[in-house]
């Protein structure tokens, strides 16, 4: 790590004694100019009448595609620049809200690292002979790689490029494969199906290794359909349970009233232990085989877990929802749905809607490169481990360059440089529109393809209009789609299913079932997905939701597995499966199951940034075993944003089980409410006071507010080492706590306390107070001293060592011209997006009206799928201002008498519950 | 032993300390003057721009009101300059061959915008907006002077931070910090 640094950055003053003379004159002369813009700019308007007006944002709809399925998302863009992405609420994918990886998306537009122009062996080249090269293939077979898709324009192309090659074959390249689920549907009911969930009708929810409000798919609407159960616990609404059996907690796993730590490879004896469960109770019956039932058994340690999950689901006919993660093999995928189908769920909570036939899987790809039939392969937006051999054409075509040793190296455009179209989970279509011309000469997924199907004109709206002649015949309707982000009803209808044999089933079960000692369980990474977002620094820098690791990955295990191992935080383990070898540090995490190593994918990739932490992916997976671990005794650096997880007893995260809860609801009136001062009042002037509720019970850590906040706050990165040093910039950081099995995230940003004490101690007046409540930080007046962090009881100050942001690259056109990049040597923190109060006051003042509940929406608010964060004035009537009234309510560190202006509510989970 | 010092010495330094003191009061209040004057704050100095536009015709003679160009005075942050093709509106009827203009002309044709010169503009870390300012009564003429009567506008306001904040205190509560008194009303 030490001399290839993971990001540049000057991080010693190295300057000259000349040098030093030269600042010292710069100095005078800034100091006669001071704060005077002197006239001589050079403006330019346009030459025709611009949609946008300078300073002023306009927002589009788009839609991002991950993992094949689509978000719906707003672009806010400046003059024509993008600079931010939103959720759209109109897109049943988002309701307004985003993953981290929406929110890092705009970055990777702006990468410096992206390829600018087509390459052919290493030598520039052009599009034209790249579309000569293929318009005469090489003899042998032609292949396609793609990543999964639902575009409909995508897919006419293909189809057209199939018969003007007959030769060509498609692979799909997908790392982290669905297909179990697909394939479980068809031992179940005899057809590939994706389950549609609908967690807001669900009263019990059990997980068996299914992140899903996490890393799946439809995981930000999950999360706002199940935390609608939660967050109604002082209204009394009813509280959906939550059972997880998984072993590495996941953002899912934190809310989880019960969670049972599991290995992954033991997910297929648990399923059958649940089945046997309902059975003896005669809640769903399915005939499995005793000798199943037994080795089942003999592998689940603590069966107290299942009796609880079977009782909940007796009490909640058809009001239930069982899921099973990707990793899971078809056939626990297959009884999960048949104890879906049994309990009543299908038609009630769950549907099923109905995929396309397989993809043809990149191993059949290699066998035919083997066995030397192939004589070219053209891989789109997707970066496949292949052996090539002697193809005699490659091509790779992506952002960045990939591992993917091709020939022809072509630059792909961002989705917010194309036009395309989705669909989402739920079937949902929506039209990706481009929110900027290409910033270098590449072209989009589409139009490669079109390319090779010999479409002359590369004019992908024209393509895409195309696709989409029959919904959208009009232009008025096709204008109404690209303005609302969505095409109006065509979410996929839900499909009759019919249980099938259950003798398949049973085989595979049987098969799951194994004891083979320590298992590497393999999992996508809460930031950088399956490893298309390891290029980009946000999501590196981001901290993980449970260890708060940055820059790289780890091998996670429980404290008797690193017991066993003799290993603990940052000692190197080296993994060994196979011809495989990986060197990984060791984090041990409170509520990992036993024998079992979780190590996260995506990292340990080529590229600048890419290449931190161990490729997981050479294991092979997603669940290995009999591979061979050992501690090498070298210890690896880390650069963890919290280390120690427990509250040593300090009244703060507090959790609250619902029973006791209800039965003593003011258990925390000691941590609220007015206390003694020796400061006085603050005079609480007629204008509205800013203020944040945060609720615990419905934050799953899930770290989008963090990047929310760092795209519209302009918040830099600052590497590997900085992070070591606890120099970290967010502004958010998520805090989290595990008391007992319960795992708190409790999101800490500034308090804007009513007596700050940082305000007492800043020698300069840099940070003051503004009438409507908000601790406000001039960094003009800022000289650095460090006071105000050093008082502050949140530490939730960020100080700029250096000037992370100097020198601009094309990366600062992702800058939010609203809000300063700050210098070197000034503090920053939260400022409640100070900013879009600004905006909505100018813009209530120019109407001539007042501000209405709900009209300011923080860019942390905005992004967080659950809605645990709201903000709004203490004057309006909203849900905000509702929930500080709520007996969860605390102030964090209340005893200090700082007057937080942002307040919590206490976890409320219910582990005794049936 | 001769005296060390003459019986000068004395007087000598003295004056010395006195130009050392002066020295260093000039040092520090000739730049606190300087950027005051007009020169420091580039007042009344005429810009000379590409196009040979005069305001006093357009505003005087045609009684064009200000919004009419500078549309975004009254809703936005930004004022705006004209797109191209609001001149042209006028100007591909009237003087269409007048040779001051070319540039127009030629910014139409070509699709290159013309490159005015800014007069008024403040810091890159003041969030200055057009909008509230006009729609709560504060005239044009009030930063801009009387623009109708300059042939090239010059900057008649000097914009600094006490220019301002002389005006958002005299709005009824003095020095109390108030809404539009408070760092982050202007400061973000």
């Amino acid at each position: 790590m030490s001399d290839d640094e993971p990001i540049k950055l000057r991080t010693r003053a190295e300057i000259t004694r000349r040098e030093l003379i030269e600042l010292f004159a710069a100095g005078v002369a800034l100091l006669k100019t001071g704060c005077i813009e002197r006239t001589g700019e050079e403006i330019r308007p346009s030459v025709r009448r611009a949609e946008s007006h300078p300073g002023t944002p306009r927002f589009y709809a788009t839609t991002m595609t991950v993992d094949g399925y689509g978000t719906g998302l707003l672009v806010e863009t400046h003059a024509g620049r993008p600079t931010k992405l939103e959720g759209n609420p109109a897109h049943p994918a988002s309701l307004g809200a985003t993953t981290a990886q929406h929110q890092a998306a705009i970055l990777d537009l702006y990468d410096p690292h992206r390829l600018r122009a087509p390459e052919h062996a290493g030598v520039p080249s052009s599009w034209e002979r790249f579309v000569r090269a293929i318009a005469t293939p090489p003899p042998g077979e032609l292949w396609l790689v793609l990543p999964p898709d639902g575009s409909r324009a995508v897919a006419a192309m293909v189809a057209r490029a199939t018969a003007r090659f007959p030769q060509l074959r498609v692979a799909t390249c997908e790392p982290i494969a669905r297909d179990q689920i697909y394939r479980g549907s068809e031992l179940a009911f005899g057809a590939r199906l994706e389950p549609q969930l609908a967690l807001d009708r669900a009263d019990v929810v059990v997980s068996l290794d299914a992140d899903l409000l996490g890393s799946m798919p439809m995981s930000v609407r999950w999360s706002r359909d199940f935390a609608g159960r939660r967050s109604t616990v002082d209204a009394g609404g009813s509280f959906a349970r939550l059972y997880v059996a998984e072993p590495m907690p996941t953002p899912t796993g934190s809310l989880a009233d019960l969670r049972l730590p599991l290995r992954a490879g033991d997910i297929a004896a648990a399923c059958v232990v649940l089945a046997d469960g309902l059975a003896r109770a005669g809640v769903a019956s399915i005939g499995l085989p005793d000798g199943l039932r037994t080795a089942a058994r003999r592998r689940i340690p603590n069966i107290g877990w299942f009796e609880r999950v079977v009782q909940s689901l007796a009490r909640a006919p058809r009001r239930s929802v069982i899921a099973a993660g990707e990793r899971q093999p078809a056939a626990v995928h297959a009884l999960v749905h048949r104890l879906g189908f049994a309990l009543g769920n299908v038609g009630a909570t769950t549907s099923f809607t109905a995929v396309p036939p397989a993809g043809t899987p990149l191993s059949e790809l290699q066998r035919a490169i083997d066995a030397g039939r192939v004589g070219a392969v053209i891989a789109i937006e997707c970066d496949p481990t292949l052996r090539l051999g002697r193809v005699p054409l490659t091509v790779h075509a992506d952002l960045r360059t990939g591992s993917m040793p091709a020939a022809w190296k072509l630059p792909l455009s961002h989705f917010l440089e194309a036009w395309g179209d989705a669909r989402a989970y739920d079937g949902t279509a929506s039209l990706i529109q481009p929110a900027i011309r290409p910033l270098h000469d590449s072209r989009s997924r589409l139009q490669i393809v079109a390319m090779l199907a010999g479409v002359a004109a590369y004019d992908d709206r024209a393509l895409v209009r195309d696709a989409w002649r029959v919904e959208l015949a009009s232009d008025a309707a096709w204008n109404a789609a690209l303005a609302e982000g969505v095409i109006a009803e065509t979410a996929a209808p839900a499909v009759a299913v019919a249980p099938r044999g259950d003798a398949e089933i049973v085989a595979g079960l049987a098969a799951a079932i194994v004891d083979q000692g320590l298992e590497i369980d393999l999992a996508p990474s809460p930031s950088v997905g399956d490893g298309r977002f390891a290029g980009n620094p946000w999501l590196q820098e981001l901290p993980h939701p449970i260890t708060k690791q940055t820059w790289g990955n780890a091998a996670l295990l429980s404290t008797t597995t690193a017991q066993l191992l003799g290993v603990e935080d940052g000692d190197a383990l080296r993994i060994s499966s196979g011809d495989a070898k990986l060197v990984l540090p060791a984090i041990v995490v409170a509520g990992h199951a036993d024998e079992a190593i979780t190590i996260e994918l995506g990292y340990g990739k080529r590229g600048p940034i890419a290449d931190v932490g161990a490729n997981g992916y050479l294991l092979g997976g997603p669940i290995v075993r009999g591979a061979e671990v050992v501690a090498t005794g070298n210890r690896i650096t880390l650069a963890r944003t919290q280390q120690e997880f427990g509250r040593h007893d300090r009244e703060t995260a507090f959790v609250l089980e619902l029973g006791d809860y209800r039965a003593h609801p003011d258990q925390l009136s000691h941590h609220r409410g007015a206390q003694p001062t020796l400061l006085g009042e603050r005079e609480k002037s007629d204008v509205l006071q800013w203020a944040m509720t945060i609720d615990t019970t419905i934050c799953t850590g899930c770290s989008s507010c963090v990047v929310a906040c760092q795209a519209e706050n302009n918040i830099p990165v600052v590497g590997f080492d900085e992070v070591r040093r606890g120099r970290e910039m967010h502004w958010i950081r998520i805090d989290t706590y595990v008391e007992g099995d319960a795992i708190v995230h409790q999101p800490m940003l500034c308090q804007h306390c009513e007596h700050a004490p940082c305000e007492y101690v800043c020698p300069v007046f840099a940070t003051t107070h503004s009438p409507d409540g908000l601790n406000e930080m001039t960094y003009n007046r800022c000289v650095g001293t460090r006071f105000c962090s050093n008082n502050c009881p949140y530490k939730v100050r960020r100080f700029n060592w250096f000037g992370y942001d100097r020198p601009a690259t094309i990366a600062s056109l992702q800058h939010n011209p609203d809000v300063t990049v700050r210098a070197r040597g000034v503090m920053e923190k939260c400022t409640y997006c100070v900013q879009r109060i600004r905006a909505a006051e100018i813009r209530s003042r120019v109407e001539k009206r007042e501000i209405a509940p709900g009209e300011v929406v923080t860019a942390c608010q905005q992004a967080c799928p659950t809605n645990a964060i709201t903000f709004g004035a203490l004057q309006h009537d909203t849900a905000m201002t509702r929930a500080r009234k709520s007996p969860r309510a605390y102030a964090a560190l209340h005893e200090l008498g700082a007057r937080p202006r942002t307040i919590y509510l206490a976890k409320v989970r219910d582990p005794e519950g049936r | 032993v001769a005296a060390v010092f003459s019986r000068r010495a004395n007087t000598v330094f003295a004056i010395v300390l006195v130009a050392l003191a002066t020295v260093v009061v000039v040092a520090i209040a000739a730049p606190m003057v300087m950027v005051r004057t007009p020169y420091g704050t580039d007042r009344f100095s005429p810009v000379t721009q590409p196009v040979a536009f005069d305001h006093r015709h357009h505003v005087r003679d045609d009684a064009i009101d200000c919004i009419y160009c500078h549309s975004g005075a009254e809703t936005q942050a930004s004022a705006g300059i004209p797109t191209t093709e609001l001149c042209m509106g006028c100007h591909g009827q009237v003087w269409i061959t007048s040779p001051r203009l070319e540039p127009v002309r030629q910014s139409w044709e070509t699709g290159v915008a013309i490159g005015w010169v800014r007069v008024y503009d403040v810091p890159d870390h003041v969030y200055f907006h057009h909008g509230v300012h006009v729609s709560n009564g504060v005239a044009c003429a009030r930063c801009h002077g009387d623009v109708e009567n300059q042939a090239r506008v010059q900057r008649v306001t000097p914009l600094t931070m006490k220019w301002c904040l002389d005006c958002h205190r005299d709005q009824g509560q003095g020095r109390a910090i108030t809404r539009i008194t408070t760092c982050s009303a202007c400061h973000r």
